[in-house]
């Protein structure tokens, strides 16, 4: 098994330093294909463009919604890395959208 | 041949007189027999009324009866709703809205401080790290002790939560989206208010209008 990387250069709108907005995370996860590669492949890379400035967590929710539901927080972080070279720390707004996720996934099946 | 009873009367007539008697009588028994079935018939007959008026009656009786205790069901289910929603939103304003207050206007103010930071026209690499990690920091510490106690009353009001979730994402987004963009000057006041402060007042008010608006 292989790594499957996803450029978000690849699907950030011209100009923009910034990744926002669920409808967003939602288009990207499909146009990414990264719920299909994520059982295909050993690892999903993600590549951040090195002159972003944030990613918001509620594009993160969307974006990775399925991933972190299938495989839980600690096997998530796991399976998916991040390349990131810019000055952007996405941490602590990975964990707050995987958190955020998990706890909507637990109030759905209360 | 027939022998009459006296010389007048011919033998012929004595069978005639004999006849209409026999008729006489037989009319006066069906007279009786007939008055006799017509007083069964209207005991009959008034006694099955009486019992049809008796029924209509009862049946009046029960349905306003039935009709009685529909209505006073009604009323005190509506009263023990009333008294269970009275009660749900005791518990959202004691257990999540009053200990949160604080939060939630502390979070406006140093939403709205941000502007003291934008202290040039255009902010370097280093400065916009440091406006986005400060926005990042407060949002999230904003959604984490605010936004999700209120995940909690979600189940008895879907919308509520998702609401002010989305006011709340929404104004991230925008404060994020403005604060690193080069094209505007917000360390100038007026520009700052126009584009942020505009935003920021405008959630809160969102935010305030779904809590008064929270009907569990």
């Amino acid at each position: 098994m292989s790594d499957y990387v996803i450029h978000l250069q690849d699907f950030r709108t011209e100009g923009s330093k910034v990744f926002t907005g669920r409808d967003r995370g939602r288009e990207v996860r499909e146009k990414s294909h990264i719920d299909f590669a994520v059982d295909k492949n050993q690892n999903i890379i993600i590549d951040i463009p090195q002159d972003i400035r944030s990613i918001n967590p509620s594009f993160l929710e969307e974006f990775l919604y399925n991933v972190v539901r299938k495989f839980g927080k600690e096997n998530f972080f796991k399976k998916v890395k991040w390349n990131n070279s810019g000055r952007y720390q996405i941490t602590s707004d990975v964990v707050e959208a995987v958190d955020s996720i998990l706890r909507d996934n637990n109030a759905l099946t209360t | 041949m027939i022998e009459g009873c006296c010389s007048q009367c011919p033998a012929e007539s004595i069978g005639t007189a004999l006849t209409l008697s026999d008729a006489a009588d037989w009319a006066q028994v069906a007279i009786a027999v007939f008055n006799a079935i017509f007083a069964i018939y209207l005991f009959w007959f008034q006694n099955r009324q009486n019992k049809e008026a008796l029924k209509r009656e009862v049946d009046n009786t029960n349905a306003t009866l039935a009709r009685e205790r529909l209505f006073q069901a009604e009323t005190l289910r509506r009263e023990n709703d009333a008294k269970a929603k009275d009660i749900k939103l005791q518990w959202f304003k004691e257990l999540i809205l009053l200990p949160n207050i604080e939060t939630f206007n502390k979070f406006f103010e140093e939403l709205n401080d941000i502007q003291h930071v934008l202290i040039t026209p255009t902010l370097d690499d280093s400065q916009s790290a440091g406006i986005e990690k400060l926005v990042s920091e407060l949002f999230s510490k904003f959604k984490l002790n605010f936004l999700q106690p209120l995940q909690v009353i979600d189940a008895s009001n879907p919308n509520f939560f998702h609401d002010i979730r989305t006011i709340v994402e929404d104004l991230e987004d925008d404060v994020t989206r403005l604060v690193l963009d080069e094209t505007f000057v917000l360390n100038n006041s007026d520009e700052f208010y126009q584009n942020i402060g505009l935003r920021i007042s405008r959630a809160k008010n969102n935010i305030l209008i779904a809590i008064i608006k929270f009907d569990n």
